[in-house]
């Protein structure tokens, strides 16, 4: 259930002046009643109906969230070139604590097109804005996340005995909302009549007490923690380029340059708590972790042992070995560097022809199906193999003569360069640099033609737009990246994990022909 | 107008105070399927504390019957280092957070023997905790708020709870509770009989001790006193039996995994050779296999000879050719509604005929010992049978079985506890204590390393459980004090 009112009251003051005010209520009420009956062993074979099966498991569970807001905007506009905008927010949510369920959040924005009062008329500078804003942002935990319960117990009723049983899952009593705080400036330019655009952006958020499912450990008797887990930064810079480089008639040619980054660093996690783990993968141990002072999208994990300025070392069985004197390291870092796009739009007459590039530059990766490649032979990188015991490393290995000093390795392994080698995950898998890779990428995203049949018999037809259109995706891909498709995720786009793939479909290449009739 | 504003004002201005006032509004946070702890009886915790005992048991097991060479996967392969976390999780996720609420319900209702069940129940996971991962954490384990990162306390101190908790448990079972309070059916073990909690506690007492002579802290009369007041017969053995709705987890990761072409367990060369007349050739005649044999397993052609395989090998039995032997579809471990076993009267029996032995001065290599001994192991055997539901009496009779008490050996014994054990947990500390000598456990092998995970370890018997990733991410100090190698031995096999 969703209730909205709002108010609007709108005044001119004078000719030049106006302001606008909205007050308004929102609450929302919603509830979601999940029923599951699971049957087994059916005693009719191929009768697929619930009443034919032998043992039967039911399960219910509601949800409700309500959240009730009061907010209001107040708009003052001076001449079509000075806005300003402040609103204020107030919110009540049924899933924090009662003593802490009420907050106010702000924000305020200002602009100033100051083309009005310089470069007046000007074709060169056609229009110019200056931006600022300030706004503030609270949120809630999800349902039933604050305090501790007791449930129905997995596999019971067990032969007619009914249990329950504690919850692993346990959250802080005392929640906090989450607040987030973002500055953003920026700057639109146009020149040459708007054939010329220029946008930029410089934001920056300081989230404080996240709330987040902390690992805590097992032997507490709860498996994770939802707490308020420490405050990050994150910001970036976000630039748009965009030009008519022809436009007549007959031609009209546009290309669009983007370019962004972002990064985030944790600026403070509770002193009980030594990270936040967002995602893990147990096999090869591998994390997507940050720690206090780590950038956002570290990654951690083991790397190889290397001694003398980085040359791999060599036990005395001849292998490399992973380095699991420190603990886990960081290994890499999952967030791009920067990534940026060059798009084109050209039309000759009905014609249109129209290309998209993208490139991802740095963001480190981790990819499952690589790795069980690996550790079942069928990876080009296992292809190099050994069966006689003397295949020697490269590397260095402990100086018999003194043991404090390193010498290139001449310790044949005791095996041989085979499949336990390439299966072994502390000789092999378990190295980030084995597993982890570089997925940078550069992309042709989309390109596409289409013929607009404008004008030519539609009139008779009474069609008022005819067009034929064709267009690929992901088409074409350069990547150093030994896999599938670098851009695939384990998790979802919304799930803010990344630096894993492997198990998800990987995107797909497309191809459409399309035809569109308006009539 | 300004009439209009004013009274929608006013009903914005009531309705936000209706809803904001109203603090019953927000309280909608609780789950519906949830309870509180104070609506809770606690026989309604109890029922799931015992499966999730039973779970820990089979859990561990699943790894540790791979170290002790009864299973492999697909029969032959070997497990490399593990950190058992199915076993972690149980003990320390589902069940002793909710022993602890019995135990507090059972002090606030006087209810004496229900928490004297509790103890026993805590005694037993702790006591699988110890074995497997050494040092663990108990005096600071499941209290999260006090303890949010527990230390954890050495094996020693750990068994020494172990103790206390058991001791506690008799005397509160032995005397008087008057609270009105009784087990019922939600006692998966005994149906809420307490004098068969009460011979548990002392069986489970004498396998302790068992484990703590090595290190001297326990004697062989400690264990004989124990026992004297423990399991008196196959209806004492602490097992939880499967309902018909319900799948027994050895079915599903032999029989079912098997029939869908799923990775599944099947038995390892060590124990077939054990039980087919191999490593004890029978010299009657008229017994040609263990009667156990084709009550647990099945074997792909009735004709051939038994054959598992060797453990880390590719699918070789030990006389060359492809093993043939898998678990039976309806066998006493692999029926849909098997047992889960904790410990079993034939175990009792067969402990007391190693303590009686080791008291009249045996060791690893002698031969030799008094009657009790030799009617311990004797009746161990018969128990066993009796417990598969077997005719044991020509096997009994054959003089590769019935060596006389004058040439019994510590391998008899523990070859029949061996047998008698297939699955339970026990074995692999049996192996630890005796340090995986093959004059105790004939013919055991070192797994072959054909398919092994880590090449580190080739050659070297796994000695304990790695602490779970779990642990070792949230509370990395602690676990870096007192992390191990996987081939060190735990504290009591030093």
């Amino acid at each position: 259930m969703d209730s909205n009112l709002l108010i609007t009251f709108t005044k001119d003051w004078s000719e030049k002046f106006s302001t606008s005010l909205l007050v308004g209520n929102q609450i929302s009420d919603r509830k979601r009643d999940y029923d599951r009956m699971y049957g087994e062993r059916l005693n009719i074979p191929y009768y697929n109906h619930i009443s034919n099966t032998t043992t039967r498991d039911n399960f219910n569970s509601i949800n409700q969230e309500r959240n009730v807001g009061i907010f209001g905007e107040l708009k003052l506009d001076y001449d079509d070139k000075l806005f300003l905008s402040v609103t204020g927010r107030n919110d009540w949510l049924s899933t924090l604590p009662e003593e802490n369920n009420s907050f106010f959040y702000p924000s305020v924005s200002a602009s100033y097109v100051f083309t009005q009062d310089l470069f007046k008329d000007s074709d060169f500078f056609s229009f110019g804005k200056l931006r600022a804003s300030y706004a503030e942002v609270g949120n809630g935990p999800g349902f039933g996340e604050t305090g501790q319960y007791i449930y129905p117990a997995g596999n019971f009723p067990f032969g007619g005995v009914g249990g329950y049983a504690t919850s692993d899952l346990a959250g802080n009593e005392n929640l906090k909302p989450e607040r987030s705080k973002s500055w953003e400036v920026g700057a639109d330019l146009r020149f040459f009549k708007n054939r010329l655009r220029f946008d930029y952006a410089y934001y920056t958020t300081a989230i404080s007490d996240q709330i987040f499912r902390t690992s805590v450990p097992y032997s507490t008797g709860i498996s994770r923690y939802v707490t308020n887990a420490g405050d990050y930064e994150t910001w970036g810079h976000e630039l748009m380029i965009a030009g008519d480089i022809i436009k007549n008639d007959t031609w009209t040619w546009e290309l669009i340059y983007n370019f962004a980054t972002n990064e985030g660093e944790v600026t403070d996690l509770p002193d009980d708590i030594d990270n936040i783990t967002y995602a893990q993968d147990l096999g090869p141990e591998i994390f997507s972790r940050v720690k206090e002072g780590d950038k956002m999208g570290t990654m951690y994990g083991y790397k190889y042992r290397r001694e003398n300025d980085g040359q791999l070392y060599i036990g005395a069985d001849g292998y490399p070995t992973i380095d699991t004197r420190e603990g886990y390291v960081v290994v890499g870092n999952a967030f791009p560097d920067f990534v940026t796009s060059l798009g084109s739009n050209l039309r000759w007459k009905n014609f249109s022809f129209n290309f998209l590039f993208e490139w991802k530059e740095g963001g480190d990766k981790y990819d499952w199906t690589r790795r069980q490649m690996l550790r079942q032979g069928t990876s080009k990188a296992t292809e190099f193999r050994v069966r006689t015991a003397d295949y020697v490393f490269d590397g260095v290995m402990v100086d018999p003569a003194n043991p404090d000093n390193y010498i290139p390795n001449t310790n044949p392994t005791n095996r041989g360069l085979d499949e336990d080698y390439y299966r072994s995950w502390s000789r092999y898998t378990g190295a980030a640099e084995v597993i982890l890779q570089d997925a940078s990428w550069v992309k042709l995203r989309n390109i596409g033609v289409s013929y607009d049949f404008a004008g030519l018999f539609l009139k008779k037809w009474n069609i008022t737009n005819f067009v034929l259109s064709a267009s690929a995706n992901n088409i074409l891909l350069w990547t150093p990246y030994d896999g599938y498709d670098p851009e695939g995720s384990t998790y979802s786009a919304g799930s803010g994990i990344y630096g894993f793939s492997g198990q998800g479909i990987p995107l797909t290449e497309n191809y459409s022909f399309g035809i569109q009739i308006g009539f | 107008m300004k009439k209009i504003i004013k009274i929608t004002s006013l009903l914005v201005a009531i309705l936000i105070g209706f809803v904001a006032c109203n603090e019953d509004y927000f309280d909608v946070n609780t789950p519906a399927d949830s309870v509180d702890v104070d609506q809770l009886g606690m026989k309604d915790l109890m029922g799931p504390v015992l499966y999730n005992t039973m779970i820990a048991q089979y859990s561990a097991s699943t790894g540790y019957s791979n170290y002790s060479q009864y299973i492999g996967g697909y029969g032959y392969s070997a497990l490399g280092r593990s950190t058992f976390s199915g076993a972690w999780n149980s003990v320390y996720l589902s069940v002793l957070p909710n022993v602890r609420i019995i135990k507090q319900k059972a002090i606030d209702l006087n209810a004496t023997k229900y928490e004297a069940v509790a103890m026993i129940v805590e005694a037993a996971n702790m006591g699988l905790a110890a074995d497997t991962w050494d040092a663990v954490p108990y005096s600071q384990a499941v209290q999260p708020s006090a303890y949010p990162k527990p230390n954890f306390d050495a094996q020693e101190t750990v068994y020494n709870e172990i103790f206390k908790l058991l001791d506690q448990a008799i005397v509160k079972l032995e005397g008087t509770d008057d609270s009105g309070y009784n087990l019922g059916s939600e006692d998966l073990i005994y149906g809420g009989n307490y004098d068969k909690w009460l011979r548990a506690a002392y069986t489970l007492k004498a396998r302790y001790q068992l484990h703590l002579l090595k290190r001297g802290k326990a004697t062989t009369a400690d264990i004989l006193t124990n026992l004297s007041k423990g399991f008196v017969s196959n209806a004492d053995n602490f097992v939880m039996n499967y309902p018909t709705d319900k799948l027994n987890p050895w079915y599903q990761n032999t029989i079912l995994t098997r029939n869908t072409g799923n990775y599944f367990e099947a038995p390892c060369d060590q124990l077939i050779s054990m039980m087919n007349g191999k490593y004890y050739p029978f010299e009657s005649g008229s017994v040609t296999e263990d009667p156990r044999l084709p009550a647990i397993f099945d074997k792909t052609n009735p004709a051939d000879p038994w054959r598992g395989g060797l453990n880390g090998g590719n699918g070789e039995s030990s006389d060359g050719l492809p093993l043939n032997t898998y678990f039976k579809d309806g066998g006493y471990y692999t029926s849909a509604t098997a047992p889960l076993v904790m410990i079993t009267f034939a175990e009792a029996l067969f402990i007391k005929a190693e303590a009686h032995f080791l008291a009249g001065g045996g060791t690893s290599t002698s031969s030799g010992a008094d009657a009790a001994a030799y009617d311990a192991y004797k009746l161990g055997i018969a128990a066993s049978m009796a417990q598969f539901g077997v005719s044991g009496g020509a096997y009994l009779a054959d003089t590769s079985v019935d060596v006389g008490a004058e040439n019994l050996e510590l391998n008899h014994i523990m070859k029949e506890k061996y047998i008698a054990n297939i699955l339970n947990s026990e074995t692999y500390n049996d192996f630890r204590r005796y340090n995986f000598s093959t004059d105790v456990f004939k013919g055991l092998q070192i797994r072959l390393g054909a398919e092994a995970e880590d090449p580190e370890f080739a050659g070297q018997w796994f000695k304990r459980g790695d602490y779970p990733v779990s642990e070792r991410n949230a509370n990395p100090d602690v676990v870096a004090e007192f992390e191990e190698s996987p081939v060190t031995p735990v504290w009591w096999a030093q």
